[in-house]
This record gives structure tokens, C-alpha cells and sequence, in this order.
């Protein structure tokens, strides 16, 4: 009975200690980060020495690559945003209101790119944002008015955030050896897996049990898009994958090629009973990628992905060449082919992950692709409107604390508007979290900190609320909790609010002037983001839906000449943008709009090859104006393909074309409602 | 009018900053009581309207603090 007891208390200790150390670990390596960082600009004799502590807090994620790439952000941020006030400082000295006008024009623009990109880019632009506005203060009088010191400053500034980062980095990689290379690469092969599965096993449906498989597909394309974050931390713990992260971005965008081929594979199998060259096919996929769709950590994915990659890529050639007898057959061939083309793309950057260093460099996008400048205009125009009116609050009131509160409104308002429907909550966590933080620092500055004179004592009282808010901060973010907002703002803001100099002030209006400037300007912040609301994701999702229709009919009445990259890198980027809450169905009709698009693309020269291109715009006519029509057009176009087959060289255009035929008109039949939208009649 | 700086435990605040918590619970019971009558559901922009309130009971009670 005693050794019973004894082992259970034992196994639940294990469990305690496995479930509370990593948290605490981080604790612990936020804190030594702080600690150093303060440290260093403590023994420089730095002005603000607490922007170093702060810096370095907020760089310290629960995950290194995550950390060290958003040092990297953070380090671009705060560069552009010192040059950016010190130009806007150069253009109106002695202004005060163009000064301000122009700087809340900067924050809505930051707050736009902010919206526009992604990941840590993201971050690197409203720290952009919010940098000037940090440094605006800085020089800024109690009633405003610039004072001409804004280059000393975004120097000292710009210092103090580097010592923070590198502080943090040091303790960071010092102590932590990282695992996003791991990870990533078990996801790139469990997800492969499943859509191997998914695909073969599509094979042996038909009619209803292959429209069964579809939310399985629509739910894959999500999770497909969820490796883009993972991706960014892979990045930042590898300067070897930096480089070459284009190859991983090309594998996500493979992954996605090989989903779309395979929805256009279901959608055509949805309507046969029994496909008579489904042997053939099948015979030509390779028997190692069949064993290959069962996911685990000794998968063939893991095992030996160049090898994979190097017949995924001879299966999808011999496809290609295969001689088909019906369009039926090239369509299933040339999807065939392109699942495998995705998959070989896919296992370029597995490999790349997996150590080989063989692979080329990959080739980086031409530039951003923009789903949509609706949210980012609606984002700017908040930030403008909230910065400007806490600046004229200020001015008019003369309220001493009007400055510190301009820049606290501006720092919410900028940061949180990339995450649209959850910004309010974020904001108003950002407000607790601060306010809790002020709470704290009160007790610290006033309670703790005049009975100590040495900087170890210093950094053990930090200690005590770094380590816990940190262990704190570290849990919510793995459980991804919703109070992560909260706990980051405590152990990001405690030292701004404490303000520890080499020279301690101890004075209480100070103390409560800058707590009441700060918490008045995170719920300024909080107040706009109700007044202006981001666009609800329901409408955006809407809206991107109707762009890429609006795509597909441009590229239908030739309006818009582009090349099938361009039009996949626009879809990819509207499927990213996509909002979480979008139902699975609408990401099929993103997916079926770039099948839609790409087959008009290739219809089209092979038109031109037939002599068809008048016929083939009068098809499409009905297609670009939404109307019920388009199937029997493109039917027509059909008959008329089929009537030009004379020949072997001629066969293969006329049985592409035929192909192409086929799944737009699979496409428009699976979501007519989608492609008939905004008909005429 | 007359306003003088208030005693908080020891720290002096400014006035306005009680008359703002004052105010945020006044309309916190106003916009209940407005979400009960269904009120908040035949305006346009509810924020707004709820701001609009909470900037007038503000007003209101500091014109009442300063007589």
C-alpha cells in the first residue's frame, strides 16, 4: 500500500514536472534576458536604460526560432521607424500639429503594411509604427512641438533596443537548442501522408462516398496554410534555411498544387462508376509513395525524401506523356501528375530540413501579392483617426501625460489590427495586462526596490514577477489561451512602468501620472477598435470570395493576360488571408476558382493552337458574366475541339483542350451558386 | 468651480481620473439597463451610442462636482 502510494505521488510529480517545466524554464530565461539587457545598458550609462530590459522581454518568445526571428523584425522595426521620425522631425521643426498629423499618418500607414503582411514581417512594420511614435515622446514638450533632438534620441533608442535583442538572443540560444527543424519537417510528413492517403484512396470511390471525402480535403488545405508561421520559425533558428526559404515556401505552395489537383481528381471520379483506366493510373504512381501514406516518425517521407522526390518527379513526366484515349483519361493523368508535381515540391523543402544541401537556393516570389487592401485601409484609417484625436485631446487639454498616452494608444492600435475580429479582446488584455503590470511595479518601486542598493538584489526582486508572469505566459501561449494578451503585456510593460535608472527616483505623482497616461492610452486604443470595427470575418470572406471570382471572369473575357504562377501566388494569398472562422466550403471555391482559372489559362492556348480562339470567347462569354449558360457554350466548345482531332500531334492539343473543358465545367456544376453570382439574369 | 487634488492612500490624483471610473460604472449600469429594454438593438452603431452616453454622464458629473 506505502509503495503504491508511493509510486503514484511519484508518477504525479513526473507529470507536474513535465507539464510546468518548460513554463518555467521560460520563466527563467525571460527573466536572465531582462536581467542582462539591463545590465548592459545600466553599465553603458544609457539615458533610457529600461528600453533595453523592455526590448529584450519582448523578444523572448516560448520558442526560439520565434524569438530569434522576431529579434531579427524587431531590429528592421525599429530602424525604419528612427528614420522615419527623424525625417518627419527634419520636414516640420517647430510644427507641432503637421508634426502630429504626419506621425498618425505614419502609424495608419504602418498599421496598413502591418495588415498587409505576414508572420514577423507583420510586426516589423507596426514596430515601425509605434517606434516613431516611442521616440516622438521622447523629444515632444509637455504641450507638443518637436524640439529637434529626434536623431540623438532614435540613435539612443535604436541602441537600447539592440542591446536588448542581442541580450535576449544570447540567453535564448544559449539555453535553448530549438526544435522548429523537427517539427516542421513531422508536419510536412504527416500532412503529405494524409493527402497520399486521401488522393489513392479517392481511386476507390465513387458518387456519394467520394463527396464524403471533401470536408476531409477542405479541412487539409487549413492546416496546409498553418505551417506558414512554423515555417517562419524554422527560419529564424537556421541562417541556412533563411536562405533558402524560398524552397520552403515552394513546398507549402506544392502541398496546396497537390490538393487542388486532387479536389479536380474527386470531382470527376464524383460522377463515373467505375473508371476503366483507374488501374492504369495507379499503376504509374510509384509503389514507395503508396507505403508512403502512412504517417508516423520512421515514414518514408522522413526516411529518404530525395529519393521520393526523384520518382515522384519520373511518375509525373511518364503521366504526362501517357497516351490517352479520352479526355476523361488526360485529365486524370495530367491531375495525376500534378499531385505528384506538388509532392516532389513538398519534398524539396523536406529535404531541405532534413540536411540536404544539395538543394538550389529556389526562386524568390517577384513581390507581395495582395488578397485584399479593404481590411488594411479600414486598420490605417483607425489608427489615423485614434492617434490624431488622443494628439488633439492632448493639445487641447495640455494634460502633461497627453504625450506618453499618445503613444500608448498608438501602440495597440497599430499592433493588434492585423488580428481583425479578436483585436478588441487583445486590447483590452493588453489594458489588463498593464494595468496588473502598473500594480506590480508600484509594489516594486515603491515596496521593494528603496531597500535595495546592489544589482543583485535588483534582479532577484525582478525575478520574483518575471519568473511566474514568464511560466505564465509560456503555458497560455502553448494552450493557446485567449489571455496570452494579458501575460504578454505583463512581462513585456513591467519595466517600461517601473522605469529602473542607475539613479533611482522614487516619486509617486511621477509614477501615477505615467500609469494613468498609459492605461488612458491602451483604452483609447481598446475604445477605437469598437467605434471602428475591424471588417467582420464573414464579410472578408465574402469579399475575398467575390475578388476571386472577379479573377476568374477577367481572365474568361480576357480582360487580364497573366501567366498561371501569378494567378496561383494571387488564389494562395487569398487563401491565406482567408479568416479562420471561413467555412471549409469556402476554401474548396478558392481552390476550385484557381482550377477554374489555371484550365482557362491552358484552354487558351490550346485554342490558339486549334484555330478555336473565337469560339472559345464566345464559350467563355456566358462564364464571365455569370450566367447558366457557360456549360452549354463550353459544351459546344467541346464538340468543335473534338471535330479538329486529325492527327497524333493535333490529337494531344484536342484531348488537352477537351480535358480543360471538362473540369471547368466539373467546377461550375459542383458550385453553381458561387460561379452564377452576380449574374444579370 | 473648484476642483482639488484627491488623497488616495497617500498618492495625490487628479480628480477627473475618479469622476472617469465614476462615470464607467454609471454607464456600465446604463448599458444594461438599455440591453434589458432591447434599446442597444434599434441603434445603428451601439459602441457609439454607448460612448456618447458615458461622455455625457462624464460631463454631467463633473458639471455637478464643480458647483
Amino acid at each position: 500500500m506505502t509503495s503504491k502510494t508511493f509510486a503514484e505521488g511519484r508518477a504525479r510529480a513526473r507529470d507536474t514536472a513535465r507539464c510546468t517545466g518548460p513554463p518555467l524554464l521560460f520563466g527563467f530565461r525571460l527573466w536572465a534576458s531582462v536581467c542582462l539587457a539591463l545590465y548592459v545598458a545600466f553599465w553603458l550609462q544609457l539615458d533610457n536604460a529600461f528600453w533595453a530590459g523592455t526590448s529584450a522581454a519582448l523578444m523572448c518568445q516560448p520558442r526560439l526560432g520565434a524569438s530569434l526571428r522576431k529579434g531579427w523584425f524587431r531590429m528592421i522595426g525599429t530602424l525604419v521607424g528612427a528614420i522615419a521620425i527623424v525625417a518627419l522631425t527634419a520636414c516640420f521643426p517647430q510644427d507641432r500639429v503637421p508634426f502630429l498629423l504626419g506621425l498618425a499618418l505614419w502609424g495608419a500607414a504602418c498599421a496598413a503594411a502591418a495588415t498587409l503582411l505576414r508572420n514577423f514581417a507583420a510586426y516589423a512594420a507596426a514596430l515601425a509604427g509605434y517606434t516613431a511614435a516611442i521616440i516622438a515622446y521622447d523629444q515632444l514638450g509637455a504641450t507638443g512641438g518637436p524640439s529637434g533632438d529626434a536623431f540623438m534620441l532614435a540613435i539612443t533608442r535604436t541602441t537600447e533596443i539592440s542591446i536588448g535583442i542581442v541580450s535576449a538572443g544570447l540567453v535564448l540560444a544559449a539555453s535553448d537548442f530549438g526544435g522548429a527543424k523537427r517539427r516542421l519537417a513531422a508536419l510536412f510528413a504527416a500532412l503529405s501522408a494524409e493527402i497520399v492517403g486521401g488522393f489513392l484512396g479517392s481511386f476507390e470511390l465513387f458518387g456519394a462516398e467520394q463527396r464524403e471525402m471533401q470536408p476531409v480535403r477542405r479541412e487539409l488545405i487549413k492546416r496546409v496554410i498553418a505551417l506558414d508561421p512554423i515555417v517562419d520559425e524554422a527560419i529564424g533558428e537556421s541562417s541556412e534555411l533563411r536562405a533558402r526559404s524560398p524552397v520552403l515556401q515552394g513546398a507549402i505552395d506544392g502541398l496546396l498544387g497537390a490538393l487542388a489537383s486532387w479536389r479536380i481528381v474527386a470531382v470527376h471520379l464524383e460522377g463515373v462508376s467505375d473508371h476503366p483506366s483507374r488501374n492504369e493510373l495507379l499503376r504509374n504512381i510509384p509503389l514507395e509513395l503508396r507505403a508512403a501514406s502512412r504517417p508516423g516518425p520512421s515514414s518514408q517521407w522522413l526516411r529518404n525524401p530525395v529519393r521520393l522526390r526523384r520518382l515522384c518527379e519520373a511518375a509525373a513526366g511518364n503521366l504526362s506523356a501517357l497516351p490517352a484515349r479520352t479526355p476523361s483519361l488526360r485529365l486524370l493523368a495530367d491531375q495525376t501528375a500534378g499531385v505528384l508535381a506538388g509532392f516532389s515540391r513538398a519534398l524539396d523543402g523536406l529535404a531541405l530540413l532534413l540536411g540536404d544541401r544539395a538543394r538550389p537556393l529556389g526562386r524568390r516570389r517577384t513581390g507581395p501579392v495582395v488578397a485584399d487592401w479593404l481590411p488594411s485601409l479600414v486598420n490605417a484609417g483607425r489608427a489615423f483617426i485614434a492617434i490624431a484625436v488622443v494628439a488633439g485631446f492632448w493639445i487641447a487639454t495640455a494634460w502633461p501625460g497627453g504625450a506618453l498616452a499618445m503613444t500608448w494608444t498608438a501602440i495597440p492600435v497599430i499592433l493588434f489590427a492585423p488580428r481583425a475580429g479578436e483585436a478588441y479582446g487583445a486590447s483590452v488584455g493588453f489594458m489588463v495586462g498593464n494595468t496588473l503590470a502598473a500594480a506590480f511595479a508600484a509594489v516594486l518601486a515603491f515596496a521593494v526596490l528603496p531597500g535595495l542598493s546592489t544589482f543583485p538584489g535588483f534582479a532577484v526582486a525582478m525575478g520574483l514577477y518575471l519568473v511566474p508572469v514568464g511560466a505564465l505566459l509560456a503555458q497560455s501561449s502553448f494552450t493557446h489561451s485567449r489571455h496570452v494578451s494579458i501575460f504578454a503585456a505583463m512581462a513585456g510593460n513591467l519595466v517600461p512602468v517601473l522605469g529602473p535608472a542607475n539613479l533611482m527616483s522614487y516619486d509617486t505623482a511621477h509614477f501615477y501620472n505615467t500609469a494613468l497616461a498609459i492605461l488612458a492610452g491602451n483604452g483609447a486604443a481598446a475604445l477605437s477598435f469598437r467605434l471602428v470595427p475591424p471588417l467582420t470575418s464573414r464579410f472578408r470572406t465574402r469579399r475575398l470570395l467575390m475578388l476571386a471570382l472577379r479573377d476568374v471572369r477577367a481572365i474568361a473575357s480576357a480582360r487580364r493576360v497573366e501567366n498561371p504562377e501569378e494567378l496561383e501566388q494571387r488564389m494562395y494569398a487569398r487563401l491565406w488571408a482567408l479568416p479562420e472562422e471561413a467555412e471549409p466550403l469556402q476554401r474548396g471555391r478558392l481552390l476550385a476558382a484557381l482550377s477554374v482559372g489555371a484550365e482557362i489559362l491552358r484552354l487558351r492556348r490550346a485554342c490558339a493552337q486549334l484555330g478555336l480562339t473565337p469560339e472559345l470567347d464566345r464559350a467563355l462569354a456566358a462564364l464571365a458574366e455569370g450566367r447558366s449558360t457557360a456549360e452549354t457554350g463550353l459544351v459546344q466548345l467541346d464538340r468543335l475541339a473534338a471535330a479538329r482531332d486529325g492527327g497524333p500531334e493535333s490529337s494531344s492539343v484536342v484531348l488537352r483542350a477537351r480535358s480543360s473543358v471538362l473540369t471547368i465545367v466539373e467546377a461550375i456544376t459542383q458550385h453553381p451558386s458561387y460561379f452564377g453570382a452576380g449574374a444579370a439574369a | 468651480m473648484r476642483f482639488a487634488e484627491i488623497d488616495l492612500f497617500g498618492v495625490y490624483v487628479a480628480p477627473i481620473s475618479l469622476l472617469l471610473v465614476a462615470a464607467w460604472l454609471a454607464t456600465i449600469a446604463l448599458r444594461r439597463a438599455a440591453v434589458r429594454l432591447g434599446l442597444l438593438h434599434r441603434v445603428w452603431h451601439p459602441a457609439l451610442v454607448v460612448f456618447a452616453v458615458y461622455v455625457i454622464v462624464l460631463a454631467s458629473m463633473t458639471l455637478i462636482a464643480g458647483h
